[in-house]
């Protein structure tokens, strides 16, 4: 061993006097020298090894770029160029204006595999917070493509650089020292600009030789992903990102926050990292004052039925988190007063939809990338949905569409130690903190839900604002009226025209009458239909209060039969009991007035000149119906009180009677629903309607003794088919059909009024109270 | 003498009910009464017990929809027939309890058909009166001859535990009885002696006590 170390030494001291010196065989002497050390071994590497790391580090060529613009962010870039040529030429550049790297810099760190700066210091000179710890990713341009330059100007204004060939380090058998890097001066440098002014420093990065061609999505996918690189919550001013290419070109744009301002629905939350409380703002478009409310983390897994209580754990072990979640109507009414369309607030949502992660204010990638190339529903959200479609009038159910939320779960990797990388440069590992994130997550999620369900009086209430209220049917008629005056005027132009043949003139004119003539008569239809429709409502009334009301009249009929049969019985006893036989026949006679008196009530219903418009005495019509109906609420010890102004209306008669009974119908199933003492109130009053200008009204309200509408309904009340008298606790399961209000609705929305509901002061139970016009005939 | 109870609050309907009742069972020879009432408004349900118990009710015929009406200051009660007849069964099992029903079809009432004797339509009684009431003697028979049989029974082995000769064999028997009869347990012959032994070792012993404190007092 002797002998060799002295004939090494020897060669060695013969290159090393050598001019110039030869300096890969001074590095394999040296190499050979020191495996002679008698004490200690060292390893070595093997050149393909920089490639696997590389390769296995980074999935696709769209996670290798993202890691070349987060080292520039960690430089302190402003402004980062890419640039990308599949097809015109065969280049990647990608050029910031950050710190730059001097000749001992780009030597002794970018050269040196595993060295990260960032884990000496971890803040930039802005504050910003490091964001790769491996000191991997520069190996990443290894997937994009095989030849590599860098050039890179530092504060003391040299230029530097480093050109390399991957392919040469993917070859057996040489170790990595072996494989040569030149370093060299270049002449020029071109960095982007920020602002208008000129960089002085900053890095250059070309890569050539692609290792596979950009398609079209490749491209659609990066820019979505640089998109979401910084959180859209907050403006972040100091970090622009331009992507230029040939493949799929585009103007490049920056994220406008602005579209934030349309969120119907804005929450916080706030985890300090210690115990077990969470802090949550609501905020939302309608009452636009912050609501905030502590939540026990263990209620709010078991709340939104996460897990059960005893695999909760007592604190979350994720670390501190701030959490925004913003929800999104994909509506017109989203966008009204905002300086936006619908098409950009779609766009905006499109591009931006979920829920991501964002470590020191850069993205976490793959989470909240659902539409994305590579990117998965962490939270699955669209599962979520699909299990639960409903919308958000069955408020026990109700989920939200992935696609109107836009969120950020903000984390720091000092903070939030046990959030750490795995191993692939994408994502988090998925251990017991990463859970309670995504038990977190998701629960908010819950939160939002619910709170948006509370709020949907308001939101009826907004969206009922923008609706006139013209009749559709007026609409229609409207429409065709005015598209009529159109093409006369039209028409009369052409008549004047001389160069227009007098035969096209006859067609067109002959063909205006016609559309006239057909405008007419779909007038007619409607009104025919409106009819008809009218019609259908009043017997349709008759079947639900028959449903209610029948079993009084089959009770009825019953007891005649019984009377009757019990009279004939007392009268063939051996010695006639006559009193009692009269008393039966008497009962009999009493229970068939019943039965006649509810058969006038059906066949009076949808009496032909109730379906015409004309001046009906209000007050008489009411009383009628409570009369009509007056012995099957005594039958159920209801007592129905009537309180009326004399008031005369131009309307239809059938539509009043069909309004009333199927309100009284209502309200003697509510009343029916508890013991002691049973009332209904009905009023009528004019009432004029307020606002910009005061129109001629009348109310008419009814008001019960029952248990009133559950705020858990309230919303659904008007929904077609939607019952509670089904849930009635006297009442068997079959006898609401769900169309009472909905025929009243209809009724009441085509006679241009109104109907609300509230508690009723004096009786405790539902009042439902309809405005309508109070209309005078046309003289 | 026993009768049969009828719960309706409708009085028309009640009375026709009793009336048609009690021809027939003066046809069919029985010597049944009928008494009819309006629903009592309790919460306890406890004046139903009463009312079987003095009235020696030993049939009943409900109306399922008893809720609705009210008849002088009382009710609506609030509660229907079949709501009713849980109530009734604990106390007494085997009573043959019938409704007489316009709403037969109802499927609160029909869930509970098992509590039940049978759930008869009103029309179907109008029509067939004679065989209803038939059926009904019957099973008012049986079960007052199962229930006065082991009233005598329960009254000798009585009388034995209350002059403590009742054997250990037929202590258990009582016992029996009273778990079917519904009779309170704290009536018990056996635990009564117990008590009576206990009662009789306490008195002895402040007996005692007294002459202890008389003779200390003496003793001063």
């Amino acid at each position: 061993m002797a002998r060799k170390f002295a004939t090494i030494k020897k060669e060695l001291d013969k290159v090393l006097a050598t001019t110039p010196l030869e300096y890969d065989r001074m590095l394999t002497l040296t190499n050979e020298l020191v495996k002679l050390d008698p004490h200690f071994q060292r390893f070595f590497v093997d050149a393909k090894t920089l490639i696997h790391l590389g390769r296995d580090s980074i999935k696709d060529h769209t996670t290798a770029l993202l890691e070349l613009v987060k080292n520039s962010y960690d430089a302190d870039a402003k402004n980062v160029e890419i640039e990308i040529n599949s097809k015109t030429e065969d280049l990647i550049r990608i050029a910031d204006n950050g710190f730059g790297m001097n000749e001992d810099e780009l030597k002794n760190n970018w050269l040196r595999i595993g060295y990260s700066e960032k884990r000496i210091s971890k803040k930039s000179k802005l504050g910003r917070r490091k964001t790769g710890e491996k000191g991997i990713g520069r190996i990443s341009t290894d997937r994009l493509g095989s030849n590599l330059e860098i050039r890179s100007r530092s504060k003391n204004g040299e230029l530097v650089g480093i050109k390399l060939n991957w392919d040469d380090f993917n070859v057996e058998g040489k170790s990595i020292s072996d494989i040569k890097v030149e370093f060299f001066h270049p002449d020029k440098i071109s960095l982007p600009t920020f602002k208008g002014e000129k960089a002085l420093t900053g890095t250059e990065i070309i890569i050539t030789n692609q290792r596979q061609p950009w398609s079209s999505s490749n491209i659609d996918n990066l820019y979505q992903e640089l998109s979401s690189l910084t959180p859209p919550f907050e403006d972040v001013v100091d970090f622009e990102i331009s992507l230029s290419n040939d493949v799929s070109p585009r103007p490049t744009k920056k994220i406008d926050t602005s579209f934030l301002k349309a969120a119907e629905i804005e929450i916080e939350a706030y985890y300090d990292g210690k115990g077990s409380e969470i802090i949550y703002t609501y905020w939302d478009k309608y009452n636009k004052k912050e609501k905030i409310e502590k939540i026990d983390w263990r209620n709010l897994i078991t709340k939104s039925n996460l897990t059960e209580l005893d695999n909760i754990s007592d604190e979350l072990r994720c670390g501190p988190v701030t959490l925004k979640l913003y929800f999104f109507l994909r509506e017109a009414a989203s966008v009204k007063d905002l300086d936006f369309n619908l098409r950009s607030l779609r766009e905006f949502l499109d591009n931006n939809a979920g829920i991501k992660i964002y470590r020191d204010r850069i993205v976490v990638k793959p989470y909240g990338f659902p539409s994305s190339q590579f990117g998965y529903d962490w939270l699955e959200l669209a599962d979520r949905k699909a299990q639960d479609p409903a919308g958000l009038s069955r408020a026990e159910s109700y989920r939200v569409t992935p696609n109107q939320l836009v969120g950020g779960v903000f984390i720091q990797r000092d903070t939030n130690i046990e959030l750490a990388d795995s191993a692939a440069r994408e994502g988090l590992i998925e251990s017991e903190a990463f859970y309670d994130l995504r038990s977190l997550t998701l629960g908010s999620i819950n939160m939002l839900e619910s709170y948006r369900t509370k709020l949907i009086p308001e939101i009826k209430k907004h969206k009922s604002k923008g609706k006139s209220n013209e009749s559709r049917t007026d609409k229609i008629i409207k429409a065709l009226n005015s598209i009529e005056a159109d093409l006369n005027e039209i028409n009369q132009e052409i008549q004047e025209i001389e160069d227009v043949d007098d035969e096209t003139k006859n067609r067109i004119e002959k063909n205006i009458n016609r559309l006239g003539r057909t405008s007419i008569k779909v007038e007619k239809t409607i009104n025919e239909l409106l009819n008809w429709n009218r019609t259908l409502s009043g017997l349709a009334t008759i079947g639900i209060s028959s449903a209610v009301f029948g079993h009084e009249t089959e009770g009825s009929i019953t007891q005649f039969k019984g009377s009757i049969s019990a009279a004939l019985i007392l009268l063939k006893k051996n010695q006639p009991d006559i009193p009692n036989a009269i008393s039966e026949l008497n009962k009999a006679n009493k229970y068939s007035k019943k039965v006649a008196a509810w058969g006038a009530y059906a066949l009076t219903r949808v009496q032909r000149e109730k379906r015409s418009k004309k001046n009906i005495n209000l007050k008489k019509t009411i009383l009628n119906v409570i009369n009509e109906l007056k012995p099957a609420f005594q039958a159920s010890s209801t007592e129905i009180y009537f309180k009326s102004e004399e008031l005369v209306c131009y309307t239809f008669q059938m539509d009043i009677e069909t309004i009333l009974i199927n309100l009284l119908t209502n309200a003697y199933t509510a009343a029916n629903q508890k013991s002691g003492k049973r009332q209904v109130n009905v009023e009528l009053k004019s009432l004029n309607k307020k606002g910009n200008s005061k129109i001629k009204g009348y109310s008419i309200s009814v008001a019960d003794s029952g248990l009133g509408v559950s705020k858990e309904f309230s919303h659904r009340v008007f929904e077609p088919l939607f019952s509670t008298k089904q849930k009635a606790n006297q009442g068997s399961n079959s006898i609401g059909t769900g169309l009472g209000l909905t025929v009243v609705s209809s009724i009441i929305q085509e006679l241009k009024g109104e109907i609300t509901f509230d508690k009723d002061k004096d009786l405790k139970g539902a009042c439902f109270k309809v405005w309508l016009p109070l209309e005078k005939e046309k003289k | 003498m026993n009768n049969i109870g009828i719960i309706d609050d409708n009085k028309d309907q009640r009375e026709t009910l009793k009336l048609v009742l009690s021809a027939h069972l003066e046809g069919a020879d029985s010597s049944l009464g009928v008494i009819d009432i309006f629903p009592f408004d309790t919460k306890t349900f406890e004046e139903y017990f009463s009312w079987i118990e003095q009235n020696n009710i030993v049939f009943l015929i409900f109306d399922e929809m008893m809720h609705n009406e009210s008849e002088g200051k009382t009710g609506p009660v609030g509660y229907r027939g079949n709501q009713l007849v849980e109530i009734i069964r604990k106390r007494f099992k085997d009573i043959p309890i019938y409704v007489i029903t316009a709403h037969k079809g109802d499927s609160d009432l029909q869930s509970k058909f098992s509590e039940f004797e049978d759930i008869i339509g009103r029309q179907e009684f109008i029509d067939d009166g004679v065989k209803w009431v038939s059926r009904f003697i019957r099973a008012a028979q049986r079960y007052l001859a199962e229930n006065t049989d082991e009233l005598e029974e329960f009254q000798t082995l009585a009388k034995q535990a209350a002059t403590g000769k009742i054997t250990e064999e037929d202590l258990i028997k009582l016992k029996a009885i009273q778990t079917k009869l519904q009779l309170p347990h704290e009536t018990s012959m056996g635990e009564r002696k117990d008590w009576l032994d206990e009662y009789e070792a306490r008195i002895k012993e402040i007996e005692k006590l007294k002459n202890k404190i008389k003779t200390q007092i003496k003793g001063e």
